[in-house]
């Protein structure tokens, strides 16, 4: 049965926050960053008032803010931080340390480009760095699915048989300080949803002493790296059956939790996107479905652990596939397109796939901008 | 066949500090309350006290997907008069929207700032309300009362609601009143 739940006006920050909240973090530890910091600012805040029972360590650095998570996480507490942008850059060591080690910590990253030029605005240079970090990336396209997509981290994240850390990413500003109408549930039946983190992947335990991070030669260290791609094609399943789960319960669903799909099955051209730039194609398919061309799209939710067999299931029903990203592989192409292609080839399906890059460093996607390159599309 | 969502975009006028972009939240929070689809925005990226700013609200009965940014809004609400000659408030305001302007003189001499703008032209003396009702020049949400009456896009009670939510205390009541008189004046 579907819980109830109280619509909020809230920004995508907001939102972040409130699913953090809900989960009672024991330990979060952050430093603040455009277009982030009000995502920290909020949970500060609910610390101060009492509304929120964690340890919130006040750091120097982004670098810092992951290594006191990961000292957190390795002894066995439910750990929450959120950055963008440099910041992300400037804890990698850690970001990597925390992927490869298995810790479950969520940390959104709302998606701001890199410098050089000194901007603020969206796009998913950051996280796309982050693509080998071991960590599960889930792209959201509006505030709602912060909020559930942030929830629904700590479940996958902190499951034994995963044992990964989240990043969901949500666009700078467009999503971040943009005000919408968010579902919330009570914090009771946000929690219950999760559950407590009381039988920890890994624990501080005086008993039994544990190194971590020691010296690992060549087979065990190729076993671990191993046993993490495993975990990331677990994930998969875990994603999709928490999502369903997670519908039952509070009566949203996107796709299948992996990809989401939009308009008819079958149509003459799909556009394939990732986080707010899909919403913006759905504004498109309807205006042009009013046009009468033949439309749909494919919003690849779910980055890391990537869905080959969603998408190439979806692509083998139709003709063509333009894959719209908002970020670069310089000497290659867009990330997502390079990916889709690849899946495609490997599994033999001739769907043809061409791409655009938009939307960098802000620059915005107007529906009217999709509408061009859909017709540019069908026209070849 | 899908029908396509009826969007009103709203863009507010103001400078950093007069309280452009609550203006536009309490708007959407508003409309909320009625349930109404709502988007409400800053012009992206760093702000500056008394530099030009702008905020904006998206309102829709039925649900929408779009979040491009407003390039054409159907109404434009100028929280700060001296914009009249710095900035052009009525860029990319569509055929026939409507402006609401805080202005304290004649209705007529405002008119002369719109020459060949085919819009309603509204005003109201927001300062002058501001500083009498709530005993500052902070006239953001003085200037929604006025929007409200002559655009009928929520209901004053939805804006007193949310107002009174958001500055509790004598603030709020203050601005409660300071909006019934904008409401009451706007021309």
């Amino acid at each position: 049965m579907v819980v109830k739940q109280e619509t909020k006006s809230m920004t995508g920050n907001d939102a972040a926050s409130y699913a953090a909240l809900f989960a009672k973090p024991e330990v979060i530890a952050a430093y603040p960053i455009t277009p982030q910091t009000t995502i920290v600012e909020n949970l500060s805040r609910f610390v101060d008032e009492g509304k929120l029972e964690a340890e919130f360590i006040i750091v120097e650095s982004e670098h810092s803010a992951l290594a006191a998570c990961m000292g957190a996480a390795w002894s066995g507490v439910r750990t929450f931080t959120a950055t963008s942008s440099q910041g992300l850059l400037y804890m990698s060591e850690n970001v990597f340390w925390t992927g490869y080690g298995r810790l479950p910590i969520i940390m959104p990253v709302v998606n701001r480009c890199l410098a050089p030029g000194w901007n603020i605005w969206p796009d998913f240079q950051d996280s796309m760095a982050f693509r080998d970090a071991g960590w599960i990336q889930m792209y959201t396209k509006n505030n709602q699915e912060v909020f559930d997509t942030t929830l629904q981290a700590f479940k996958i994240s902190e499951s034994k048989d995963i044992a990964l850390p989240s990043m969901p990413c949500l666009d700078g500003f467009v999503i971040s300080h943009t005000t919408g109408q968010v579902d919330l549930p009570d914090p009771e039946d946000a929690f219950e949803f999760i559950g407590p983190y009381d039988d920890p992947i890994i624990e501080l335990d005086v008993e039994n002493p544990w190194a971590y991070g020691s010296m690992t030669g060549p087979d065990q260290y190729s076993k671990n790296r191993r046993d993490l791609m495993v975990a990331m094609e677990r994930a998969k399943k875990k994603i999709v059956d928490v999502h369903k789960e997670f519908e039952e319960r509070f009566g949203r669903s996107y796709g299948n939790g992996l990809v989401e799909p939009y308009g008819d099955d079958e149509a003459d051209l799909t556009l394939v996107t990732l986080g707010t730039i899909g919403d913006e194609a759905h504004e498109a398919i309807d205006r042009l479905k009013v046009e009468g061309h033949s439309v749909n799209a494919l919003r690849v939710r779910t980055f890391r652990p990537f869905p080959v067999e969603d998408i190439v299931e979806f692509a083998k029903k139709n003709h063509k596939l333009v894959v719209i990203d908002r970020a670069a592989s310089f000497g290659h192409e867009g990330p997502l397109r390079i990916e889709v292609e690849a899946v495609l080839k490997r599994h033999n399906v001739d769907t043809s796939v061409s791409g655009k890059i938009m939307g960098l460093g802000g620059e915005d996607v107007p529906y009217s901008a999709i509408i061009d390159l859909a017709k540019k599309e069908l026209k070849e | 066949m899908k029908i396509l969502a009826e969007i009103t975009d709203v863009r507010i006028n103001g400078r950093g500090g007069q309280g452009a972009v609550t203006a536009s939240r309490l708007l959407a929070e508003a409309a909320i309350l009625e349930g109404q689809y709502v988007h409400a925005f800053p012009n992206f990226g760093p702000e500056r006290a008394g530099a030009p700013v702008t905020s904006f609200a998206r309102i829709s009965p039925e649900p929408f997907y779009e979040k491009t940014e407003v390039y054409e809004p159907h109404i434009v609400v100028v929280i700060d008069p001296t914009l009249l000659d710095d900035v052009p408030v009525v860029e990319g305001l569509r055929d026939g929207g409507t402006i609401v302007v805080n202005y304290d003189g004649e209705k007529d001499s405002l008119v002369k700032y719109f020459e060949g703008v085919h819009a309603n032209i509204y005003k109201v003396a927001g300062s002058i309300i501001a500083t009498e009702e709530i005993g500052r020049n902070v006239p953001n949400l003085v200037m929604l009362g006025a929007l409200i009456k002559v655009t009928k896009l929520v209901k004053v009670e939805s804006l007193i609601k949310v107002t009174l939510n958001r500055f509790k205390g004598v603030l709020g009541e203050k601005n409660v009143v300071a909006i019934n008189r904008a409401f009451e004046e706007v021309e």
